[in-house]
């Protein structure tokens, strides 16, 4: 939605300026109202909805911090969660479970077919935060309930996160308009937006067709190419996504946690998930890993027991079928092994980690594959084509043109998961004038981008994010 | 936090100050009523969630940098030398195709042969003709590009079934190669439509098949070029599918416009009964082909032809109905020169409740002539195209 034209267009001018002409009493509140504006767009039946669980979340959290009363708390906290918890679990999970459950000739699939609330995942995880920050009394709360409001309702933030702490949005600095914040904001919501459109939604159109072949006639190398797109369109989707809030959440003046740090660079699977949607693992982590124990348990295998249940929920929080299941419990494998073997720490050659390296990234592909395939079957016979090869002769012909036709953009991706930029950046600003070309060549690079991007909009060349229905 | 140079600063603001001005200089807030109207609408469920981009599409509709922002896409497609534009495949001579599905062919089949049944039971003579796409060879578009595409295969294979049924079947691919023709020249390069002279060749074979199948004695030399005056326009408009991937990317197209040189004399209806009198030019719709419009908004030129119920005063016998598609923009003005009586009908325009067959005998049709564009054919399997109902002949 926020790539969209109406959005550049109308919402977004449209809301700098009342935010930043109102007096400063008055842009909190206008926040809440905008935010909500912008989910009735995006999901009209469900603003009410919405608006009565953003509610009713900071009436529990507000009830939670005035009362010194430790089992009124721990009730309130309960209730909060169980609330917010009951919520996500019916309208993400309610048809599934019923669809597995039922006759596969008695399935009601208009039910199936019921829009899920706009990022129901994500406003969830959040209202937890805030009510477990607030529990804990790690929350350092503002003296006005309309900040814990937009915390929770933050349009930037609600269709796919990132999962930002109610610490993050600093307190105070939204009384005056911080000119670098701003700009940095903008750049940073250019650079997401074509991120998403020129790299992420051009690799789309290879993993749309590749992941559509019916298995039969799906060969190896498009297998492998529709494959290795998709690690990089979800990377440059997600990211760009994430850039695009983090920029709109410091045009209003606040601050927002990094969502990504060149994932495709980690040195094992453990460590990838340090880089990648990293506010979903520090929550994992925070909320549900460390009250389970952590690592600091007495014994080994409690550990891997608390392992096992972050990794399962982090599976079943993607999606309430089995090849996410399967996905999460394979990070899961994957990092028990690392954990038992000590790779690839215990790998002391150069050599023996680039491949470690190059390995790790094979197995993310594979759990992308799974990711993103209709159901468990498909992913598994997706991935023993990748593997043992077969499939329609004449669709050979196919990967070679889809290389040529996208291969600049496949380039440019790859290239782009790297951090190039940074390098640049810290070999020319060695130099004052290398530096400032630098910076010019930066500043119209990403301009020109931009156009190019909504050109690409304009042209109809637009598509969801791909972590908009989490 | 890391401070941005001044030349990001800049063009951070200047980003944020043409969106705004951009707002203001075109209204756009005027679009805060329909807003909060979205807002409060109910009832959203999958099947209308598309009605979700409704206020992007609308927006965009008016959206005054649209066209230039076509024009940079089509400027970066060709510099990247894209040959695949949503969804469509662009060849090296800047022509816009496409590829379809493969489809049973049963359900097309079994209402044909149907219907073909019931008009011969009530002494009706049918007649189907196919009409070809801009490519007559899917392994040459599998070689070229890469992708699956039935469309030729498909129509083979229906048109194969009905003949072995007995069916008269005129299939334009064949009278194409056995006159030589280019395909290439008979399509508009950047429209899915055929040109006005391969509107006229087609006419001609047609009246060549209403001849052979049905019985008609049409003077088929009154389909001769020669006898045509041509108007022609240079780089002058832009097809539909042109639109979508540029003007920069394909290039303006040629458009020529015939109108007999030979005196016409037909009576126009309206439904079923005669409104006025007027010659071919009644037909021509010459305010279409102004070069001077907008090249991405106007009309797209292929509609400069309008298909009339008519009645050609000059021709003794026929009364045919034509169950055609856009095609026959181009057809069925020339087709009407050599019949007395001529209806047409589009069945995607048409309801479910219209009952064709009740029609046909009501109007006393003696010939029903069926001319599909091969695109047709496989159109029943997707509940949600706008062809879904072309071969439903109940």
């Amino acid at each position: 939605m926020i790539t969209s034209i109406y959005f550049l267009f109308v919402f977004l001018p449209l809301a700098l300026c009342i935010y930043h002409l109102a007096a400063a009493n008055y842009k909190e509140y206008i926040l809440v109202v905008l935010s909500f504006v912008f989910y009735g767009l995006g999901c009209p039946d469900y603003v009410l909805l919405f608006a009565g669980a953003t509610f009713a979340t900071v009436c529990i959290g507000r009830m939670m911090h005035r009362t010194t009363d430790k089992r009124m708390r721990c009730l309130l906290l309960i209730v909060g969660i169980a609330s917010n918890l009951g919520l996500l679990l019916y309208y993400k999970y309610k048809d599934p479970v019923v669809a597995a459950f039922s006759n596969s000739a008695q399935k009601d699939t208009a039910a199936i077919q019921i829009v899920l609330p706009l990022g129901i995942s994500f406003f969830t995880f959040k209202a937890v935060s805030y009510l477990a920050d607030i529990y804990t009394q790690k929350a350092i709360l503002s003296e006005r309930i309309v900040s814990d409001m937009v915390y929770l309702s933050f349009f930037a933030q609600i269709q796919s996160g990132p999962l930002a702490r109610y610490n993050d949005m600093r307190q105070g600095e939204r009384c005056s308009f911080d000119g670098t914040l701003f700009a940095n904001g903008v750049f940073r919501f250019l650079i997401g937006f074509s991120k998403k459109i020129l790299l992420a939604n051009m690799l789309f159109h290879i993993t749309r067709e590749v992941f559509a072949l019916p298995i039969d006639k799906l060969p190896m190398n498009l297998a492998w190419l529709g494959a290795i797109c998709f690690s990089l369109q979800l990377y440059f989707d997600f990211a760009g996504y994430s850039d695009m809030a983090i920029g709109l959440t410091e045009m209003f003046g606040y601050h927002c946690r990094e969502n990504f740090n060149y994932p495709y660079m980690t040195e094992s699977v453990t460590k990838f998930w340090r880089r990648w949607h990293i506010s979903l693992s520090e929550w994992f982590r925070d909320y549900v890993y460390i009250p389970l124990g952590g690592s600091r348990t007495k014994r080994n295998v409690q550990v891997y027991f608390n392992l096992l249940i972050v990794w399962l929920l982090t599976g079943i929080w993607h999606g309430a079928s089995m090849q996410f299941v399967v996905w999460g419990l394979g990070y899961f494998a994957a990092i028990c092994l690392e954990r038992l073997t000590g790779l690839p720490s215990r790998i002391t050659s150069k050599s023996g980690k680039f491949v470690y390296r190059i390995l790790t990234l094979f197995y993310i592909n594979f759990l992308w594959v799974l990711f993103n395939s209709p159901n468990l079957t498909y992913g598994l016979q997706f991935i023993g084509r990748m593997i043992a090869g077969g499939g329609h002769q004449a669709l050979h012909l196919r990967a070679g043109i889809l290389l040529s036709e996208y291969g600049i953009f496949i380039a440019a991706a790859i290239l782009f998961c790297f951090p190039v930029v940074p390098k640049c950046e810290k070999i020319m600003k060695r130099d004052r004038i290398a530096g400032a070309i630098f910076d010019i060549i930066e500043a119209l690079v990403v301009l020109l981008a931009f156009v190019l991007s909504l050109s690409f909009v304009v042209a109809g060349q637009n598509n969801p994010f791909a972590y908009a229905n989490f | 936090m890391e401070q941005k140079s001044l030349v990001k600063r800049i063009i951070a603001y200047a980003v944020v100050i043409l969106l705004i001005a951009n707002f203001i200089m075109h209204a756009s807030f005027s679009e805060i009523d329909s807003m909060l109207q979205y807002v409060g609408a109910k009832g959203m469920r999958q099947e209308e969630a598309d009605e979700a981009d409704a206020l992007d599409a609308s927006y965009l509709e008016q959206f005054r940098l649209k066209q230039r922002l076509i024009d940079v896409n089509g400027y970066l497609t060709k510099l990247l030398g894209k040959r695949e534009v949503m969804g469509m495949y662009i060849t090296d001579d800047a022509r816009i195709l496409t590829a379809y599905d493969e489809t049973s062919t049963d359900y097309e089949y079994e209402q044909t042969v149907d219907f073909y049944a019931f008009l011969k039971a009530n002494d009706i003579r049918f007649l189907y003709v196919n009409e070809p796409i801009k490519y007559l060879d899917d392994a040459a578009f599998m070689e070229s590009f890469g992708a699956e595409t039935y469309s030729n295969q498909n129509a083979d294979l229906l048109l194969m079934r009905l003949r072995d049924a007995d069916v008269p079947v005129l299939d334009l691919r064949e009278e194409l190669l056995a006159d030589g023709k280019d395909i290439g020249e008979m399509f508009y390069r950047t429209d899915h439509h055929w040109n006005v002279p391969a509107g006229l060749w087609a006419s001609k074979q047609m009246a060549e098949g209403l001849n052979t199948y049905c019985g008609y004695d049409i003077d088929v030399s009154i389909y001769e070029p020669s006898n045509y005056e041509v108007t022609t326009y240079e780089d002058c408009w832009l097809g539909e599918q042109g639109r979508k991937v540029g003007r920069t990317r394909v290039g303006l197209e040629d458009y020529q416009m015939l109108a007999p040189k030979f005196a016409t004399d037909f009576s126009f209806k309206s439904g079923t009964q005669v409104a006025y009198q007027g010659t071919f030019d009644a037909f021509l719709r010459p305010e279409v082909c102004n070069a001077e419009n907008d090249i991405y908004e106007s009309e797209s030129w292929h509609y400069a032809y309008s298909r009339i119920n008519c009645i050609n005063n000059q021709a003794d016998s026929g009364k045919v109905l034509f169950l055609c598609d856009s095609y026959d923009q181009v057809t069925e003005p020339f087709l009407a020169l050599g019949v007395h009586e001529m209806d047409s009908v589009i069945l995607r325009d048409c309801g479910d409740e219209f009952p064709l067959r009740d029609y046909i005998l009501e109007q006393g049709y003696d010939t029903v002539l069926v001319a599909y564009t091969q695109f047709m054919i496989g159109a029943h399997d997707d509940a949600t195209s706008s062809n879904y109902r072309m071969f439903t002949f109940e």
